[in-house]
């Protein structure tokens, strides 16, 4: 009964965020929403999470809540933190 | 960054985190995506499911609902849904036939849709020469579901003759074609639905009463979408999925737009929800979408606007023959062009983005940077 599974973008920039999404379905994932840190629950509805992308540009507390909250649904979850791409060589 | 990175593995060391650079870049992307697709296969023990008919939501109501499918699906009972046009009982009935194991298929007939002298011959079929156009014999929908699942949509506008041929057919599993002499046994599971007040009409005397208890051995009643608003925003979501498959257009609503819908009453219920999503997707494709987009009742709008009217028709015409009186913005209109032949090419490639690119002669990084650019999906 329960669909495709879905992958949820959540991201500070709305421009930003429209941005991943259709980037993640130009990589053929078949659905992709964005979503608000506040409502990412009710947005899902019973539809299976495949994965969730977090901006780094994210209110950080707001952050650490959806994380938190991803555990409490389903800790195995990927979470893809996504952050500015450095000018230069990467070090995180 | 890389010091807020350790902490925040750290605090949740149970979390799988993967780290992802903005602006994209599509192999990094690619890699992330393989991982996600991967984890998501172990966690459904090595397969994957493709799902189009659902019952969407995670409202109370619709929960309930899923667990009586559930429950009912594997048996042979009756099943009598009601509720409002559009709220998805033809969905619930095919999600009763899809789990209840029956190898036959699914066949659908909407009982008011049908003239009534039709009716008869429609479900039951008729002999050769059994009237005037009869040229061949056919089989009707009771035999046409034989071994699957007969939904009669609208039972509460079935004529009392029907009726009483109905109770008949649920009585001795068999029918009899119009114009023939024999019965010919069915094995068929029956499901129907109305969004009459059966007990109302049985009073009006328009509903046969023991054909009412027949159907109705096992109920499900679908609340109208106003009384399960929890249920709008993922059926919004599931909405947009289905225009992007159909249509190959995107629906992007702003905040104040999603939350117009949310409060919005829905008369039409899902129907009604679907086609807005889908005009949406037409008249403002891969467009964002705010309040001023939505047509009345959901955005205000100017007086005397036309709600029908595209809002930019240099961009909603794929080409102009004639140049409009008031001119076009040729930059926008040339997008527009570039864009559909894009999305054309991507169809024609079966989304290889490079057999694309070959068909419109440009190179695949150029293609690749104008997909994202248009934010075509497909």
């Amino acid at each position: 009964m329960s669909p495709e599974p879905v992958i949820l973008v959540i991201d500070g920039g709305e421009a930003r965020a429209q941005d991943l999404k259709a980037s993640i379905e130009f990589m053929d994932a078949p659905r992709v929403s964005v979503v608000g840190p506040n409502d990412w629950r009710a947005r899902l509805g019973n539809r299976r999470l495949a994965a969730i992308f977090v901006g780094d540009d994210l209110d950080q507390d707001a952050l650490d809540r959806v994380i938190r909250e991803v555990g409490e649904f389903d800790p195995n979850t990927p979470i893809v933190r996504v952050r500015g791409r450095d000018p230069g060589p990467t070090t995180d | 960054m890389a010091s807020r990175s350790a902490h925040r593995r750290q605090q949740f060391p149970w979390a799988r985190f993967y780290e992802l650079a903005y602006p994209i870049r599509f192999d990094e992307l690619g890699d992330v995506l393989d991982e996600i697709w991967a984890t998501c296969r172990q966690r459904r023990g090595g397969t994957t499911t493709h799902c189009g008919d659902e019952l969407i939501g995670e409202s109370a109501d619709t929960r309930m609902i899923r667990s009586l499918v559930e429950r009912v699906a594997p048996s042979t009972a009756t099943v009598l849904i009601t509720g409002e046009s559009g709220t998805g009982k033809e969905v619930i009935a095919r999600q009763i036939h899809r789990r209840s194991g029956r190898d036959g298929p699914f066949v659908a007939i909407n009982c008011g849709a049908i003239p009534d002298h039709l009716l008869e011959s429609e479900l039951f079929g008729h002999e050769r020469g059994a009237f005037t156009d009869a040229v061949s014999a056919r089989r009707g929908r009771f035999q046409q579901a034989h071994g699957g699942t007969l939904f009669l949509d609208e039972i509460g506008d079935m004529p009392s003759a029907m009726q009483v041929k109905l109770l008949r057919v649920l009585q001795e599993r068999t029918v009899e074609p119009v114009g023939g002499t024999r019965s010919v046994p069915i094995d068929i599971r029956v499901v129907t639905a109305t969004h009459r007040d059966l007990p109302k009409r049985i009073e009006e005397g328009s509903f046969r009463e023991d054909l009412y208890y027949r159907l109705s051995v096992f109920p499900i009643e679908v609340p109208p979408l106003r009384q399960r608003p929890d249920d709008i925003p993922p059926l919004i979501d599931e909405m947009i999925a289905r225009a992007r498959q159909s249509l190959g257009v995107g629906v992007i609503l702003d905040d104040d737009a999603r939350r117009a819908l949310y409060d919005y009453g829905w008369p039409g219920n899902v129907r009604e929800l679907a086609n807005l999503i889908e005009r949406l997707a037409v008249i403002k494709p891969n467009g964002l979408i705010g309040t001023d987009d939505l047509p009345r009742p959901f955005g205000p709008r100017a007086d005397g606007e036309d709600e029908t009217r595209a809002p930019d028709n240099t961009a909603s015409t794929p080409a102009a023959s004639t140049l409009p009186q008031d001119g076009i913005d040729l930059k926008r209109y040339l997008s527009s062009v570039e864009r559909r032949a894009i999305e054309a090419a991507l169809r024609a490639s079966d989304g290889v983005v490079k057999t694309a690119a070959d068909r419109l002669g440009m190179g695949r990084t150029t293609l690749v940077e104008k997909i994202r650019r248009y934010h075509i999906i497909h």
